[in-house]
């Protein structure tokens, strides 16, 4: 063998040259002990024993073999019995992940691995795909973060939330996910993959609905009645608003006017403007007042001020969209508001029969 | 070992070594960055998100506020996706976008910070409208209004979805999903209807104005009689005034036993000045509320002044505007001749009345 010139190759080619090596040889970090010809795909040698069998000492680990078994043979769906150093050596395959869709959401999934009676210091890798069950495409791994990305984070058993399992978000909605697990525990350990489980996200969503006390559909009319000169009147009829929204940071619902009051056309435009106010102690004025919050589940919905006022208290009814409820930051089912209106007339509030207000009630959710 | 013995027998040359160098460092460059090109599949970059639009009927005009609030910073445009079966004008300048009166943080309730760089749509592509916009600071709060002219929101009906998309170094530094709802054409909306009936209140302070015994050379006045006028007639309210006595352009006071009238000294509606000649007037002042004195009672602060009183109803008073406690006084003034027959009965009856313009 003539010895190889490395002086005539530049530092730059030998670099990158060792670079693409690692990389390349990292690919295959759990072969066999090999040449450029051959690998030993199945080798051995002493008995008895084994690592999570307790065979060690603080200096030393005495692995050993059960046998060598046929490899393909003893599978069934649930089980395989491997043999040889290699299959003493792993860890054991943890059972399928439980992935679950816990409250129709549509960014996240709650997975909770099984830990396959590994010692605690053992870790798991936690593969997910979204394009195929057999993760042949589209596949990813779970960051420390929780997230979804290229890098393969192995962390403990108690990191990855242990039985209460975690949370994993960044996810896209309508789509199913399928996620499993391997374990390893030092060197050249890591077990096959688990089965998988899996679980879909659904898509956002965002219902509303509107209705009158005695008005179950459209068009909706509330009148608040005649008004009394120092007399506060209630609208006999309440306006009901229902949402329901899996948004992540809740559904809100706003509420503004055209008018910024009750305006009559025929008085000239005369104004009973809207403010927050305790009508008791104002000459005249006009509002909304809510009464009761409901849902069926999620949330739960809450008045905001100063829509949450008691007695004879009013929020204003403007052109600027206000908050009239939130659901607390939290998805909600059938999360519905009831709120009534007020108005009070003063003694020189012109006479007409033809004050009005136009409102429009918006929902969205924080997605 | 044989790998070095493929290596040793490679020739070498100045230009070959550059080129596999060239290629070694791409090929080097690529395995280092391949895990990067993986798509990501979602991000969980985006901490809040919504579009609220301003109307939920269908048929309604497109326009609304988004929201964002994300722990990216390299934003660069902002693409709005909204349902498939809305109708999205084409012209990229029919989308245009303000940063008033913008929402606060349901999330705290902060302020919002106007969407820097947002502007007037820059391509329309299907349902993709996309505004410029420029770098954001992670964790706050952003938000813009925008309008599509010739754009109308779709059919009813629940979960209609759309996305938020933020572009920057990468294709969509931050893509977030979200659902609205349609509802049927004024489904969204209360029409609120009151009424206020008409008011009118009517007083007077007393009932009778005692001029005494009257003087040739002074003028006697009575005690002012107060009336009172409270109305919502949303034009005002007039008042007016007649007597018994007289005629239909000179009032009078007038004697039975002595069979003699003391006679306003001009027929309305002049106003007289009773220190420079006799008889009997009526002088009307504003008190409260402001009411417009007509010229024929406005004795103008003089306290020899007035005008006839008739046996027609004649205007005192009047506002054109709503009043409460509205007040006016009335007070009648005399003053005789030398010759004028002596009795104690000299009177007349005035009567008021009021009405409101409504």
């Amino acid at each position: 063998m003539k010895k190889l010139k490395f002086e005539k190759l530049d530092l730059k080619f030998i670099i990158s040259l060792n670079l693409i090596f690692i990389l390349l040889f990292s690919q295959n970090a759990f072969a066999g002990p090999q040449s450029t010809t051959y690998e030993m795909k199945d080798y051995t040698f002493g008995a008895g024993g084994n690592e999570q069998g307790g065979s060690d000492s603080t200096s030393y680990t005495l692995f050993g073999t059960v046998g060598e078994l046929e490899y393909d043979k003893l599978n069934s769906s649930s089980y395989s019995l491997g043999g040889g150093l290699s299959y003493t050596l792993k860890a054991n395959v943890p059972a399928a992940p439980t992935v679950t869709n816990v409250s129709s959401w549509y960014n996240k999934l709650k997975v909770t691995i099984d830990n396959g009676s590994n010692p605690s210091d053992a870790t798991f890798l936690i593969q997910v795909a979204s394009g195929s069950a057999d993760f042949s495409q589209d596949t990813y791994f779970v960051q420390t973060d929780n997230t979804l990305g290229a890098n393969q984070t192995w962390q403990t058993y108690t990191s990855w939330g242990g039985a209460s399992g975690f949370t994993l978000i960044g996810l896209f909605p309508g789509t199913t996910y399928y996620v499993r697990v391997a374990a390893e525990r030092g060197n050249f350990t890591q077990s096959e993959y688990s089965t998988a489980g899996s679980a879909a996200t659904i898509s956002p969503s965002l219902t509303l609905s509107l209705r009158t006390t005695s008005q179950p559909s459209p068009p909706f009319s509330v009148n608040i009645g005649n008004l009394t000169a120092g007399a506060i009147t209630t609208s006999s009829d309440t306006i009901d608003i229902t949402i329901s929204t899996n948004a992540t940071n809740g559904g809100l619902i706003y509420l503004f006017g055209t008018n910024n009051g009750l305006k009559s056309t025929t008085a000239g435009n005369y104004n009973i403007t809207s403010s927050s106010t305790d009508l008791t102690a104002a000459l005249e004025g006009y509002g909304a007042r809510g009464t009761t919050v409901t849902q069926t589940s999620g949330g739960p919905m809450q008045l905001i001020s100063p829509y949450n006022g008691a007695s004879q208290n009013v929020g204003i009814i403007d052109t600027a969209k206000r908050t009239l409820a939130d659901s607390t930051s939290s998805p909600v089912t059938n999360g519905q508001v009831s709120f009534e209106l007020k108005a009070k007339a003063k003694s020189t509030t012109p006479q007409a029969g033809d004050y009005s207000d136009i409102l429009t009630l918006l929902a969205t959710g924080s997605f | 070992m044989n790998l070095f013995s493929k290596i040793k027998n490679v020739q070498i040359k100045k230009d070959r070594q550059a080129l596999i160098s060239l290629v070694l460092n791409l090929s080097l460059l690529f395995l280092t960055i391949y895990p990067f090109l993986l798509p990501q599949k979602a991000n969980a970059t985006v901490t809040e998100a919504f579009v609220r639009f301003d109307r939920h009927a269908t048929g309604a005009a497109i326009s609304g506020t988004a929201c964002l609030k994300s722990t990216l910073t390299t934003q660069t445009n902002v693409v709005l996706v909204f349902p498939l079966d809305w109708t999205i004008s084409q012209t990229a300048g029919n989308w245009t976008v303000t940063t008033t009166n913008l929402p606060t943080d349901p999330v705290g309730g902060a302020a919002a910070t106007a969407w820097p760089g947002i502007g007037t749509a820059t391509s329309v592509t299907g349902v993709n409208v996309q505004f410029p916009g420029s770098a954001l600071v992670a964790a706050t709060f952003y938000c813009f209004n925008f309008a599509g002219a010739s754009s109308t929101i779709g059919a009813a009906g629940n979960d209609k979805v759309g996305q938020l998309k933020t572009q920057g170094g990468s294709p969509y530094t931050d893509s977030v999903d979200w659902a609205t709802s349609v509802v049927a054409s004024g489904a969204d909306q209360i029409t609120v209807s009151a009424s206020v009936s008409a008011t009118m209140t009517f007083s007077l302070s007393g009932t009778t104005a005692a001029l005494g015994t009257l003087s040739t050379s002074s003028v006697t006045s009575a005690t002012a009689v107060t009336q009172t006028v409270s109305t919502n007639a949303r034009n005002g309210w007039t008042s007016w005034v007649k007597g018994t006595q007289g005629t239909t352009t000179v009032g009078a006071l007038h004697s039975t036993v002595a069979n003699a009238d003391i006679n306003a000294p001009a027929a309305h509606p002049t106003v007289s000045d009773l220190s420079s000649t006799t008889g009997y007037v009526l002088d009307v002042n504003a008190g409260t509320g402001t009411p417009t004195i007509n010229t024929a009672y406005n004795g103008s602060g003089d306290t020899n002044n007035g005008g006839a009183t008739t046996t027609l109803f004649r205007e005192t008073a009047t506002k054109t505007t709503p009043g409460s406690g509205d007040t006016v006084d009335l007070r009648v003034r005399a003053k005789i001749a030398s010759t004028q027959a002596a009795a104690s009965d000299y009177s007349d009856t005035l009567t008021i009345v009021a009405a409101g313009s409504f």
